[in-house]
């Protein structure tokens, strides 16, 4: 099928080509295999519609189409939950590791009852197609899915990490889309380290008071590598508060687009949301695009967004060639720092090994 | 009588279209402290930069010799090598690269050879006891979320571990409350006794010399240099400031 | 007492009533090769532009309306020909000019004869010479400074044939395919190599010239290593009695030349205001746009700059305010194409009263703007929470010799400050509006000191009343 995917919530000029993405001939995928490791605090289950928690009613961002597409797939949840009260910090592992030419798609549920705490660890990887080199983009055959749906009640914190280090052969769709009770914590953690064709999208619901968004994204891309991002920090509730930070490298003939919204509807008084950019260019091929749009019509509210597109700062470039490095090993550095900086952030030391093994 | 370790000679410098030191003469012996002093606004900072080759600083005039060796044709990275240090007024932030990590592939970089973990690592913990600094600080990342007081020991603390051969320490001392001045001084003692290294101390104020040697002082007013003399020109200055230079 | 202003007096009434006066010019529904000829006629058009206007009305009647902004709806397209004609045949009397109008130029302190040339009736009285004045003052230099149609039929008709809407084809938007079909009026100025115009132009005193107003065109010419500042505008509400205003502004800065084009745009608040306004510069030039947006029902408004000399600079500073029943579109497009390009973008949104204001903006650095540099600032205020305010920049960076930065924030008055003013004794709506004047100096520093004193009172103006 053709799909319209990561379309900006409020569009600005045709000729950018930033207010969406037009798939053509979609595969519709099945459903497909995961590894997965729970902790015995937590429950498992597989379904398709649930009383308490029916996830297809929160909303991603990548868009209705998407929807559709799984609809037509056919496939159930794989739903965790944790109980009221249950902190637990081992992690919940799931490992997806796809075929080339065998499209697939999973659904995942989280559900987080009352002040629990739950961590959600994905880690995507791929079988190399022979010759790796990318299809056709007309022709999306090395395809795979995956849709994350997150409940987190009152007080609940929830941890989602994604490491995602595919070939280059490959199309991904990623999408997340959360829902947020009074003072739930949302932090998530995604790290794209490979795959040809990317699109990533997140939508958190802040809808009631003093929820907490925090997203962490860092990526790096080689290649004729790209990445399309569409996030979305959705406050209704009052005191709410949504933090991006994204950072990444491109080289070769990459290309990466981030649209990353704000929007303060009305009573989210006292909401805060903040955005930051930070973008290295290493070569002369790459496309860099950056969207970050603040929609607002609460009066008392925060917003800010910053980006840094380009080289390396002079000042910082100047200081650290006094320690004597020189300006390509510092570029070097600076590009596996970003990397760092945020894979230090994963509450997992066995993921933490996993991103480091990627970056070697 | 042996060659000096930097020899400044008649040097130019101009900042965005703007020329901030007329004609600079500088000698720096090996072993030698001397101390830049002279009010804000002067071009202390500017000297500093432009020995270590900023690309913003534009030498214009002059030249600068270290170790027998014309710095103009070199890059940043090989002024370090070649073993000029400054410390930054303003140490940049760093993140994604622990304290340690940093010093070490600095080292690295410059010897070109792989150094040995544990012995890298009690030479750091020994060091930063001097400067009585947690050790906890080597696995931060550089510079990030330190205190101003931190940041300028994090820099004491590159300085001793790759024992320049000269010093230059910009402002070191600024912003620090009695105690943190005490010691940093104490580790750059230590710089001086370890390996007979040089040092050129810029400072506006005079507490950070208080407990070190100094052999000659060098008074910066309005890009030119008015005045030198041994250690009692500190003492002077300390004492009427510089209106007699103005 | 409590002064009311004229913003929170619009009766939108009056205006329905003025269509319907109007309708006697309504030819047919829609535009139509006949009543474009017609003006072709009547501007005793070259053969050249006669094709051009013909050819602009076809590709006016390929291209659809916009999908990505603010609603146009209560423009009613299949009528279009009413806002065209309306204009070339513009009559109208004092008494028409609806109160509130006659009310603020009170308050502004507008001279009387003034007031009716701003209002769009009435002869030029002393404005007339002053341009008069002014145009034989630079022509001294060098400087021709004229209106639009004298130009297309005089001696530098070569030059303006070279020029027009090549910088703004007809093709670009529905609205400047319109443009091309129906303008007239507007102003043409060259300035000569080396000369350096030492008082600013002010198209203000000649917005009355016979068919201005509405679909004007303005081109200037800075020749090389030349240096202009033109203003358009000024604060006063310029009322047009249709309510379409599809301008357009070519600025062609050459080699090492510098243009300022300063606006204070404030047409009454029932105007669709879809103007198009682009800025090439050579190597080594400078354009500087100032620009206020306080009038319009609706603006479409985002000057661009094209940089495709080496060295060329850009820099826009701009402050929008939108109040009750404003849909202010409003920012700037800023392409590099040349190495060692810089660009610049600096404004302020204020949205009050349930208006809504909007700040796009858009940096393309191409592939070939090595070393090229990139700042913008875009802050917003927001007065009250029944009103909008959104922001929506892009950047699309294909060099990686390339220094980017952005930053937009958004936010409110903060009730430290109005305390602290009100401590010093100030009352609090003023204490309000004069944190608001503050917000916008980025505008009001850049402009001649009687525009920045008009822009003030201005924002005052429209602060007032807001409280209780």
């Amino acid at each position: 099928m053709d799909m319209t995917v990561n379309r900006l919530p409020a569009p600005t000029w045709n000729w950018l080509r930033v207010n969406e993405v037009n798939l053509r001939n979609v595969p519709v995928p099945a459903e497909g295999q995961i590894e997965t490791e729970t902790p015995d605090t937590i429950s498992y289950s597989y379904y398709n519609k649930k009383e308490n928690f029916s996830p297809a009613d929160i909303s991603g961002a990548v868009g209705a189409d998407l929807d559709v597409l799984l609809e037509e797939s056919d496939g159930g949840f794989h739903s965790w939950e944790i109980a009221s009260g249950v902190k637990e910090s081992a992690p919940v592992r799931l490992h997806f590791c796809y075929e080339a030419e065998k499209p697939v798609q999973n659904r995942i549920a989280i559900h987080a009852c009352e002040d629990s705490e739950i961590t959600v660890i994905m880690d995507f990887c791929g079988e190399d197609a022979a010759g790796s080199e990318q299809t056709a983009p007309q022709n999306i055959s090395d395809f795979a899915v995956v849709q994350t749906k997150i409940c987190a009640e009152r007080g609940a914190k929830v941890h989602l990490v994604q490491i995602q280090k595919l070939p280059e052969s490959f199309t991904f769709l990623n999408d997340t889309g959360t829902s947020c009770g009074e003072g739930a914590q949302i932090e998530t953690i995604q790290i794209v380290l490979g795959g040809g064709k990317t699109y990533m999208g997140m939508r958190t619901d802040l809808g009631t008071k003093a929820s907490t968004l925090e997203s962490k994204i860092g990526y790096l891309l080689d290649k004729k590598e790209s990445l399309d991002m569409n996030y979305l920090a959705y406050h209704t509730g009052a005191k709410t508060t949504s933090r991006m930070d994204v950072s990444g490298v491109l080289r070769g003939e990459s290309r990466k687009l981030f649209r990353g919204t704000i929007d303060f509807r009305n009573g989210s008084v006292g909401a805060k949301g903040d955005e930051k950019e930070d973008v290295l260019l290493f070569s002369e091929g790459v496309v860099n695009r950056t969207i970050p749009l603040i929609l607002c019509e609460e009066e008392d509210v925060e917003g800010n967004h910053g980006a840094t597109i380009g080289r390396l700062d002079e000042a910082l470039l100047f200081y650290l060639a006094s320690r004597g490095i020189e300006e390509e090993e510092i570029y070097e550095m600076m590009a596996r720092a970003r990397i760092d900086a945020i894979c230090n952030e994963i509450p997992d030391e066995k993921t933490r090994e996993l991103v480091q093994g990627y970056l070697v | 009588m042996t060659e000096k370790l930097l020899q400044v000679k008649n040097l130019s410098v101009r900042v965005e279209e703007k020329e901030i030191l007329h004609g600079i003469d500088l000698q720096i012996g090996r072993g030698e402290t001397h101390v830049l002093m002279g009010p804000n606004g002067a071009g202390k900072s500017t000297l500093g930069y432009a020995l270590m080759g900023n690309p913003a600083y534009e030498v214009t005039g002059g030249e600068i010799l270290f170790d027998g060796k014309d710095l103009s044709e070199l890059s940043v990275a090989e002024r370090a090598k070649a073993g000029l240090f400054l410390s930054f007024q303003n140490p940049l932030e760093v993140p994604g690269i622990t304290l340690s990590n940093f010093i070490r592939s600095a080292l690295e970089q410059r010897t070109g050879e792989r150094i040995r973990l544990w012995d890298f690592r009690k030479e750091l913990e020994a060091k930063m006891e001097v400067l009585q600094m947690d050790k906890s600080y080597a696995k931060r990342d550089l510079n990030v979320g330190f205190s101003g007081g931190e940041k300028k020991k994090a820099e004491i603390l590159q300085l001793l571990m790759m024992k320049p051969s000269l010093a230059i320490l910009d402002e070191t001392d600024s912003g620090l409350d009695v105690d943190a001045v005490r010691t940093v001084s104490r580790g750059v003692e230590e710089y001086q006794k370890d390996k007979d290294g040089s040092l050129l101390i810029i400072t506006h104020s005079t507490r950070i010399l208080e407990a070190l040697h100094v052999d000659v002082t060098h008074v910066l007013v309005d890009g030119k240099i008015v005045a030198e003399g041994d250690a009692s020109l500190v003492d002077e200055i300390n004492e009427k400031g510089f209106e007699q230079y103005l | 007492m409590k002064e009311k202003t004229w913003v929170e007096d619009v009766n939108r009434s009056i205006y329905d009533i003025k269509n319907e006066e109007k309708d006697v010019y309504r030819l047919k529904a829609g535009l139509t090769p006949e009543i474009v000829a017609q003006i072709s006629d009547e501007k005793h058009d070259p053969e050249w532009m006669r094709e051009f206007r013909q050819k602009s009305l076809e590709i006016y009647n390929e291209i659809p309306v916009p999908d990505w902004g603010p609603s146009i709806e209560g423009l009613n397209m299949d009528k279009i020909a009413t806002y065209v004609r309306t204009n070339t045949d513009m009559k109208g009397s004092w008494d028409e000019v609806p109160e509130e109008i006659k009310k603020t130029f009170d308050l502004l302190g507008i001279p009387q004869a003034e007031r009716e040339s701003l209002a769009g009736v009435g002869a030029q009285y002393d404005s007339e010479l002053v341009y008069h004045n002014v145009k034989k003052e630079v022509a001294e230099q060098g400087v021709v400074y004229t209106d639009m149609e004298s130009a297309l039929n005089g001696e530098y008709a070569d030059m303006v044939k070279s020029h027009f809407m090549k910088l703004v084809p007809p093709r670009d938007h529905k609205f400047a395919a319109l443009h091309g079909a129906v303008w007239s009026g507007g102003s043409f100025v060259y300035v000569p190599p080396g000369v350096k115009v030492d008082i600013p132009l002010q198209s203000y005193f000649r917005l009355n010239a016979p068919g201005a107003g509405q679909f004007e065109h303005t081109l200037i010419i800075v020749d090389e290593g030349a240096d202009l500042h033109f203003i358009e505008g000024c604060s006063a509400p310029k009322y047009n009695v249709a309510n379409l205003h599809a301008g357009c502004v070519e600025l062609f800065v050459g080699k090492n030349a510098r243009l300022r084009y300063s606006t204070i745009e404030n047409w009454s608040k029932n105007m669709y205001n879809l103007n198009t306004k682009r800025a090439r510069v050579e190597e080594g030039g400078k354009i500087e746009w100032v620009s206020g947006s306080f009038g319009s029902h609706v603006s479409y408004l985002y000057p661009m700059s094209i940089l495709n000399g080496d060295g060329a600079r850009a820099e826009f500073t701009g402050v929008t305010f939108a109040g009750q029943g404003q849909n202010l579109d409003t920012g700037a497009k800023m392409v590099h194409n040349a190495p060692n390009t810089s660009s610049y973008m600096n404004t302020r949104s204020i949205s009050k009263g349930g208006g809504i204001s909007t700040f796009r903006s858009s940096v393309v650095v191409n592939p070939k703007a090595k070393n090229s540099k990139s700042s913008v600032s875009c802050q917003s205020l927001m007065l009250d929470r029944i009103s909008r305010s959104d922001t929506i920049p892009a950047m699309d960076i294909r060099t990686s010799d390339a220094d980017i930065g952005h930053e937009a924030k958004i936010g409110r008055i903060s009730d430290e400050a109005v305390f602290y003013l009100m401590s010093r004794g100030i009352p609090e709506d003023e204490a309000r509006a004069m944190i608001v004047s503050g917000f916008a100096d980025n505008v009001s520093k850049e402009l001649p000191v009687e525009y920045a004193v008009e822009m003030n009172n201005l924002i005052r103006l429209e602060m007032k009343g807001s409280i209780g």
